[in-house]
């Protein structure tokens, strides 16, 4: 394990990066709201962590929490418009989100650095660090998963009208999610620039959102894991296929429309449901045999 | 001069108004947020200049060809990646992250065709001449585009609201269930709503190509950003809604570039969209009604 | 007591009057039907009661407590549960979890708790699992607590939709037709979960089409036909009234 890590280190700090990010497009889809807003976020908490940590002199940990809390912040503001909003509509209005984004920063030059962005932060998150901050991730939602947001979320998902009528307020929970996807996003678009020495607005656009989604869908949208093994197979196939590596974009396109026909839950889910499929139907039968006596 | 910007922008914005009227047709009508749209115009746009520069082909020709393969690639679509999905019952973000997914291999195609160049069409393929109305400058391209797209528009809502064939994709449109009880064959429609919105797509690629006389395997993310807007704005479904936000957005543009600054454009067209979608969710034209709103 | 009281309701869509000034009360502990052929407008009345819909006139109240208009989610905290005329249930998750959604009304927990995951939030997590398994066996259903609520059958799931509803402790229960797509049987079961719900002292709205249902179960039945009330009373009174004959004759 320890002599894989070293001949990949940079691979698995990438895994880690889109790791964490992945799971803030999760967020937004577990809960039902049809956000394609990370990459926005992301580019939000990139650049807040490295003014913090190249303008204002604070420290690594600091500027990570200041571009979590800039995360949810934003996820906040843009849930006022969006938090009533259902169908297709967030998913256009969370991609022009993105796109002012990237064309601010492309603007504000004297903030940003433009076009050229950012160079020569210090690699302050190194593995370790990266490992910590995705299992720290993890943590969060997995609490997040077995409690009373977790079930408004579900059930949101499910079904708004039903969400409703039990007493959940569907714009309320939606505010919750934006600002929890917002956070997690700042954070991983924190790390992805404390881990590659710069940013720049282009890595916040199309690509990233693809990406992301793609992990989401290829992996499972209803668990946690679905998404960490969704950005491994999508980071590690190409390094392992070389010649996959040329048709990037044919691949995960393909992929994408092959998952979302064929296995729309997922690898992941699909495994899960397998297995959950069989134990029910004997505990069905049998129970259906009690019930109905 | 800034009638002449006022100008400039309503012709781009017709042309923008094919590309928009597939998008908001194919969401009307069938709940499918195309995605892959802004391929299928790249798509045409590549045909019509391939047919310019390596078939020799005349322009008028060179537009039939970008058309029909905006049409067939579009009509490729559905039956590879829409129909297995309605057979499937995919719900809306299945057909977003579908079509995200097919334009990323149209879009992969073409950068093996043209490898990361800005491809032109050869200087003078279209003969240029200007004439002065009442102090605007009027190229003979422009007028040829806006007649172009005004015989299309015709040609659409002819086609929509007058032939027993458009009788049937309306009935789909508005109930699909019921129209297949009466006889109508879903499939048909399918097919010609997306060689309908396709050929437009690739209508609107080849005139885009030459007004900006640019054509590259990127260009049909632009301006599938700005259909988005221009969908919100006239109200998805509703064509005449969409035909004027099209000539509203192309101004929109040419002056915030002209007056303030390019970089700014994409923001500024964003910032339209928010404040939309805040005041007035379903557009300002409505044509359907869109169930979008919960408490 | 009343649990639910209709104040000279009315409902105008464009032009046409879908209900117009109807005036009804259920009691707690009692099920109050209302009946009538289709289009009498008992839809919108479910859509009023359940805040989909605001009326045009009149008042909604729930005990002293006025909520008319206000969103659906709001009616449900103040305590009003439904059923859906079609079941709806959250199809992926398991039948436990359906009815551990129920107790959302009822969490007393705050957000920042529910994120970090304080004790409180574990012990109420706790709480609502024991409860939800006593209710489960209650209505015979324990053996099905882990299978996916979509798995289940038809009869199944509207009890199921039942228990979540309950799980809500709803001081009022609105039952959107829930004989719908029943044979006999399975239809004269149910309504012995309805009386014993009903004896528990909950008010129950009972929407309903199917007129031997509502005649063998309900304490007071109301008779919608074109959204106005031509008749109310006991079902011994409503069974012989010639207007209601007459209505569901024409039909």
């Amino acid at each position: 394990m320890a002599t894989f890590i070293d001949t990949y280190r940079s691979l698995f700090d990438l895994i880690c990066v889109y790791g964490i990010l992945s799971l803030a497009q999760y967020v937004s889809f577990r809960g039902g709201v049809l956000s394609l807003a990370t990459p926005g976020f992301a580019l939000i908490g990139a650049y807040a962590g490295a003014i913090l940590l190249m303008k204002t002199g604070v420290g690594p940990f600091v500027g990570a929490i200041g571009a979590t809390a800039a995360g949810a912040v934003a996820g906040l503001i843009l849930a006022l418009p969006l938090a009533r909003l259902r169908g297709v509509f967030p998913a256009i209005a969370t991609i022009g989100f993105m796109q002012i984004l990237v064309s601010l920063a492309l603007y504000a030059e004297p903030i940003t650095g433009g076009a050229l962005g950012f160079n020569g932060i210090p690699k302050v998150a190194t593995t370790p660090y990266l490992v910590a901050a995705v299992a720290l991730v993890v943590a969060c939602l997995a609490v997040v998963n077995r409690t009373g947001i977790g079930r408004a979320f579900d059930a949101i998902r499910q079904d708004v009208t039903v969400a409703q009528a039990l007493g959940i307020s569907v714009a309320h929970y939606s505010r919750v999610n934006f600002a929890l996807s917002g956070a997690i996003a700042g954070l991983g678009g924190c790390l992805l620039a404390y881990n590659t020495y710069s940013v720049m607005p282009d890595e916040f656009g199309f690509p990233m959102l693809v990406l992301v989604t793609a992990t989401v869908i290829l992996g499972g949208r209803s668990t946690i894991a679905g998404a960490l093994v969704g950005t491994v197979v999508l980071l590690v196939l190409p390094e392992v296929a070389r010649p996959l590596r040329d048709e990037r974009l044919l691949v995960q396109g393909a992929l994408l429309v092959l998952v979302i026909t064929y296995m729309p839950l997922g690898i992941v889910d699909s495994l899960m449901e397998r297995r959950s499929l069989t134990v029910a139907a004997r505990e069905s039968r049998d129970g259906a045999d009690k019930a109905s006596a | 001069m800034l009638v002449q910007q006022l100008f400039n922008g309503a012709v781009t914005g017709a042309s923008y108004a094919l590309f928009a009227l597939g998008l908001t047709l194919i969401f009307g009508m069938h709940r499918i947020l195309n995605f892959a749209h802004g391929a299928v115009f790249m798509w045409g746009a590549l045909i019509g200049l391939y047919a310019v520069l390596y078939a020799g082909l005349s322009l008028p020709l060179a537009f039939l060809c970008g058309i029909l393969g905006g049409a067939f690639v579009s009509v490729m679509l559905d039956l590879l990646v829409f129909r297995p999905l309605r057979r499937r019952h995919g719900d809306e973000l299945s057909t977003i992250v579908a079509s995200i997914g097919a334009s990323l291999v149209l879009l992969n195609g073409a950068q093996q065709l043209t490898g990361a160049d800005t491809l032109r069409y050869p200087f003078g393929v279209f003969p240029l001449a200007f004439y002065q109305l009442g102090g605007v400058k009027v190229s003979s391209e422009q007028i040829v585009i806006l007649l172009t797209v005004a015989v299309l528009l015709i040609a659409l809502v002819i086609y929509l609201y007058r032939t027993p064939l458009g009788i049937e994709v309306r009935a789909v449109s508005v109930d699909e269930k019921t129209s297949t009880l009466l006889g109508v064959r879903p499939g048909r429609v399918y097919f010609q709503t997306f060689a309908l919105t396709g050929a437009l797509a690739g209508a609107a690629g080849v005139i885009l190509g030459i007004t900006f006389n640019s054509v590259s395997y990127t260009m049909g993310e632009g301006i599938m950003l700005q259909g988005f807007v221009v969908i919100i704005l006239g109200g998805l479904g509703s064509i005449p809604g969409t035909v004027i936000a099209s000539l509203i957005i192309g101004v929109v543009q040419s002056l915030t570039v002209a007056y303030v600054s390019t970089e700014l454009s994409d923001a500024i067209l964003f910032g339209i969209l928010f404040v939309i979608l805040m005041v007035r969710p379903n557009g300002f034209f409505s044509g359907l009604h869109v169930e979008h709103r919960v408490a | 007591m009343t649990a639910l009281r209709l104040e000279h309701l009315g409902k105008r869509f464009g032009g046409v009057e879908a209900v117009a000034d109807l005036c009804l009360s259920a009691a707690s502990g009692r099920i109050t039907g209302l009946i009538g052929p289709n289009g009498a407008g008992k839809t919108t009345v479910v859509n009023i009661v359940t805040g989909i819909l605001a009326p045009s006139s009149g008042r909604v109240l729930m005990g002293e407590r006025d909520i008319t208009g206000l969103k659906p989610h709001k009616i449900a905290c103040a305590g009003a549960a439904r059923t859906f005329q079609n079941v709806r249930l959250l199809r992926d998750a398991t039948v436990l979890d359906n009815v551990i959604v129920g107790f959302h009304r009822h969490m007393e927990t705050s957000l920042f708790a529910n994120f970090v995951g304080l004790p409180s939030v574990w012990r109420e997590r706790a709480d609502f699992i024991r409860r939800a398994h006593a209710i489960l066996e209650r209505f015979g259903l324990s053996d099905l607590a882990k299978t996916r609520a979509g798995a289940l059958s038809y009869g199944h799931q509207r009890r199921v939709e039942i228990m979540r509803a309950l799980a809500m402790a709803p001081e009022f229960l609105l039952l959107d037709e829930p004989v719908a797509g029943m044979n006999d049987v399975e239809a004269e079961r149910l309504g012995a979960i309805v009386r014993e719900l009903a004896d528990g002292g909950i008010g129950i709205l009972l929407i309903e089409h199917n007129m031997r249902f509502v005649m063998g179960l309900c304490d007071t039945i109301y008779v919608l036909d074109s959204g106005r009330l031509i008749a109310s009373g006991s079902p011994e009174e409503i069974g012989s009234n010639p207007a209601v004959i007459a209505a569901y004759l024409g039909e």
